[in-house]
This record gives structure tokens, C-alpha cells and sequence, in this order.
């Protein structure tokens, strides 16, 4: 669905190429994160793959097609959605939503979407007057209103609380379920073991690895597995045992069968200490 | 170009411009220099009609277009706009023609009131909405590279004072043709024309070196839209 091959780009004036040889391949139907941190190439890769920077070298080819060859009606193939509220805010949310789809001619179902990120009762009032949060959902369902094939999201649930981040991580993952291509760059780890079948670390404009999140914590992490039990009274012991032949470990099948265990860990990485681990950078 | 689409974008645009008070403001300058012109002209004296007619589209058209990029850009609304099918022309088009629309209506209003009803239409229309959109493109233009007001209230006398220069050779104070290199040297003579006759020569001057012009300002617009609206896209 999208290919990058080669791909490099210099600011003009600078001395940085801020994207290096960048080679990647998302497959139609997959949700393929970016991550890294602030300045690290993800929203520079992103508008150069939305065509809002020329001037790179490399192939870009998205949807079967050149991204030199698309005209303005590529946007009818890809909602982007900005990590900051982009909103004229003298118009409700009703009317940005109706300005905005009024530039496509599929079919739009503006209270549906208002209703999916519990907007609806605020359709009618002034955005100048929403939360943070209200314009970050908004934002959010402007790129889907013309059901475009392919998704740009970017920090999708920056500024969202815990419930508000679950109900675009669902919309996420149900529009994947109807085989949306969807790439995401964010430095939100949760968010991206989450969402993403794939992620790819990038670093000073350089893609350090692509792998599944799975993959990368197994990679990365201890072979073990960690056993919490109660060792008669309330003493609670811990110990970890080699997941290898692991049901021939006697120690391990005597606290299984005879005390009583609290929790069992198998000891992979966390997304952040992967990588931390592969780029040697913190992610903040 | 989608005619469609821009019907369309004219529409918010026009709504948006109620919204953000420029229809009123336009509104209110219309009848200011209505009673202005009522009150202390108290013949027939069509150069200051027409000095009035040129400042009002002029002045007021750059100082609009300024105003609602401005906004615009305040809000990032300009970053989500170039990632939608509409056409950069589209855009533009959009711009030229609610502005337009709001400074042919304020200019009729104006001379319908000073000079009555019986005046060449075509010519006043003519000149007064192309100007009006060569003045927005070149607002347009200069304001794409401008971050707040204090930037673009610093850049407007650059533009204006050079289009204000004609008005010397209208007032008779020179007799310059080097005053016909600017746009707005027809202007005045279609203004004028619009309620006495002028030569033949500048007729032709004036009909054809105003879309000429016009189309130099949407190239300069247009160029200006893509190196600095597009590329400073913040995601």
C-alpha cells in the first residue's frame, strides 16, 4: 500500500538530512507505527509521505502509483489526522466537519462520527469554546470522514484521557478491522505495542529496526519467566525459572502444585527498554 | 478545477467572513464614507467618488485578505486545508471572489449613492472587482510569508503606497506614463470612465492591462501559496 525506497531528505539550508536511505513496505490492511523522539524524522517522513514536501530523493509509491504521479485527488485516498487541533474556531463542530467534507464527494456520516468520540451533544457549539481534548477528537474524526483508504495519525491520543484514548484506539483497531492501512508515528509505546502489527524505530533520521512489537519485546527481553507465591503465612517469595523445558522444571511444578501463587510473568522487554536497548536514546 | 468544489468554498468563505465581523466592518466603512461623501460634497464631484470607490476595494481588500490568512494561520487551519483535494486555484479563487463580491457591492453602494443611477455598470464592475482581486492575491502573497498582524501591518505600506501613486496623475498633480505600469492607473480610468467618457486609448489601456496584471498576481499568489503555506505545514 505504501513503499519507501531509499528515501532521503535535506531542508533546504540545512546541513542534516533529516530522513536517511529510509526503506519500508506497509502491507494494505496494516497499522504501521513510527516511533522516536521529538525531531527524530517522524513528522518530516509523514508529510513527505502525505506530499507535502518535495525535494526528497528516493521512490515513493503509494497505492500502486508514484507519489509524483498523484494529483490533489490523492486526499481522497488518505485522512490525515495533526496532533494539534486544526479547527476554524468561530464555526461549530458541525460546520468544520460539513466545510471540511464539503472538498470530497463520498458519502460523509457527520453525527455517527461526532457520536463515536462522544461528541454528538456538542455538534452545535462553538469549538472556541471546547477542551482540549473535544479538539483533539474532532481533529480525529476529520480525517475519517471521507472514508479514505489510508490513515495518517499523528500522536493520535496526545491530550486525551485514559477513557477518550480507549475510544480512538478502538475506532483504531475497528477501522483496521475493515482493512484500513493506517500509519501511525507517535512516541507513546503503550499506544504503539498496542495498535501497531509493525513498528519501526527512527533515530536521527535513520530507521534503526522494523519488527512486530511481540518480536521485539521476546528479542529483547529475559527467557524467564517470574513466579509470585505465598510460602505458608504471608510471606510472599519470588523467584524466576528459564522458559526453556520449563514444564520439566520440578522446582517450578512443586510451587505450582503446592503453594499458592499469586502472579506468573514471562520476563520480555517493554517497547521502551527495546528502544532504548536498539538506539541508545531515551524516547522523551 | 471542481466549480463545484469552489461554489462550495465560496460559500464558507463568505460565511466565515460574516463570522469574523469583515462584512460588518465593510459595511460599516460603506456607509461612513457614504454620509462622508453626502454631507461634505455637496455637488456633483465624481473624483472624490472615485477616489473614495478606489480606496475602499483597495485598501479594504488587503487589509481582509490579511486578516482572514491571518486567522487561518492562528488557528492551523491552512495546514489541514492543503491536505484535502482542494485545489491551491480553488483556494484562491475562493478568496477572490467572496472579497470581491463584498467590495463590488460596498463600490455600488457608494456610487449609487453619490452619483445616482445612471452610470456605465460594465466598467464599474469591471474595475472595481478585478482590482480587487489583484489587490487580494498581492494581500494574499504577502501575507503568506507573515506570522501575526504587527509582521503584515508593517508590510502593508510597501504595498499600497505604490498603488496609491496613480491618484497623482488622476488629481492632475503629474502627468506621468510611467504611472500606467501600475494596475491601478486603470482602475482609476475605468472608475472615471464608468461616468465620463475617456479616450479611446485608455479604454483599450485599461480593459486589457487590468487582467493582466490579475493573472501576474495569482502566478506571484500561487508561487507564494507553495513556498510558504505548504511547505511551513505544521503536522
Amino acid at each position: 500500500m505504501i513503499q519507501a525506497d531509499n528515501l532521503t531528505f535535506q531542508y533546504p539550508g540545512s546541513h542534516v538530512q533529516a530522513a536517511r536511505n529510509l526503506n519500508f513496505r506497509i502491507e494494505p490492511g496494516e497499522i504501521f507505527g513510527f516511533l522516536g523522539p521529538s525531531g527524530a524524522g517522524k513528522s518530516t517522513t509523514q508529510k513527505i509521505l502525505i506530499g507535502l514536501l518535495k525535494g526528497y530523493t528516493g521512490k515513493i509509491s503509494i497505492m500502486g502509483k508514484s507519489l509524483e504521479d498523484w494529483d490533489p485527488d490523492f486526499y481522497n485516498h488518505v485522512g490525515i489526522g495533526f496532533e494539534l487541533p486544526n479547527h476554524y474556531l468561530k464555526l461549530t463542530a458541525m460546520e468544520n466537519l460539513r466545510f471540511f467534507g464539503s472538498f470530497y464527494s463520498r458519502k460523509k456520516d457527520y453525527l455517527g462520527l461526532l457520536e463515536k468520540v462522544g461528541l454528538l451533544q456538542d455538534a452545535n457549539k462553538i469549538v472556541e469554546n471546547f477542551s482540549k481534548s473535544m479538539k483533539v477528537r474532532l481533529n480525529f474524526i476529520r480525517a475519517l470522514l471521507h472514508d479514505p483508504e489510508i490513515l495518517f495519525l499523528d500522536e493520535p491520543t496526545t491530550g486525551l484521557d485514559p477513557v477518550n484514548s480507549r475510544k480512538i484506539k478502538d475506532i483504531i483497531l475497528d477501522q483496521k478491522a475493515i482493512g484500513k492501512t493506517i500509519f501511525v508515528t507517535t512516541h507513546n509505546m503503550h499506544d504503539a505495542d498496542e495498535l501497531c502489527d509493525r513498528i519501526s524505530f527512527i533515530v536521527d533520521g535513520e530507521l534503526m529496526i522494523t519488527e512486530t512489537p511481540k518480536q521485539l519485546k521476546l528479542d529483547h527481553g529475559k527467557h524467564k519467566v517470574k513466579v509470585e507465591y505465598a510460602d505458608g503465612g504471608q510471606l510472599i517469595k519470588v523467584k524466576e525459572f528459564p522458559l526453556k523445558d520449563i514444564g520439566k522444571d520440578q522446582k517450578f511444578m512443586d510451587i505450582l502444585k503446592t503453594r499458592e501463587v499469586i502472579s506468573i510473568h514471562s520476563q520480555e522487554a517493554s517497547l521502551d527498554e527495546v528502544f532504548i536497548k536498539v538506539t541508545g536514546k531515551n524516547l522523551l | 478545477m471542481s466549480i463545484k468544489r469552489l461554489i462550495g468554498t465560496v460559500f464558507w468563505d463568505l460565511r466565515l467572513q460574516v463570522k469574523y465581523q469583515i462584512l460588518t466592518v465593510a459595511a460599516v466603512v460603506t456607509i461612513l464614507y457614504t454620509m462622508i461623501f453626502k454631507l461634505l460634497v455637496r455637488d456633483e464631484f465624481d473624483e472624490i467618488l472615485v477616489l473614495l470607490i478606489f480606496t475602499d476595494p483597495v485598501m479594504l481588500g488587503f487589509i481582509f485578505i490579511g486578516a482572514l490568512v491571518l486567522f487561518e494561520k492562528g488557528s492551523h487551519t491552512l495546514d489541514a486545508l492543503v491536505v484535502t483535494p482542494l485545489r491551491i486555484s480553488e483556494y484562491l479563487f475562493s478568496k477572490v471572489i467572496s472579497l470581491g463580491l463584498i467590495a463590488t457591492v460596498c463600490a455600488l453602494v457608494i456610487a449609487i449613492a453619490g452619483h445616482g443611477l445612471r452610470f456605465n455598470y460594465f466598467l464599474f464592475i469591471y474595475g472595481v472587482f478585478i482590482t480587487s482581486a489583484i489587490v487580494t492575491l498581492l494581500g494574499f502573497a504577502g501575507v503568506s510569508r507573515m506570522r501575526n498582524f504587527n509582521q503584515y501591518f508593517i508590510i502593508i505600506p510597501q504595498f499600497l503606497a505604490p498603488l496609491a501613486l496613480p491618484l497623482l496623475n488622476f488629481f492632475q498633480l503629474t502627468d506621468s506614463w510611467l504611472l500606467y505600469i501600475l494596475p491601478t492607473q486603470a482602475t482609476l480610468n475605468l472608475l472615471w470612465a464608468s461616468f465620463h467618457p475617456i479616450s479611446t486609448s485608455d479604454m483599450v489601456y485599461s480593459l486589457i492591462y487590468l487582467p493582466v496584471w490579475l493573472l501576474l498576481s495569482y502566478n506571484y499568489a500561487a508561487y507564494s501559496f507553495r513556498r510558504h503555506i505548504m511547505v511551513s505545514s505544521k503536522l
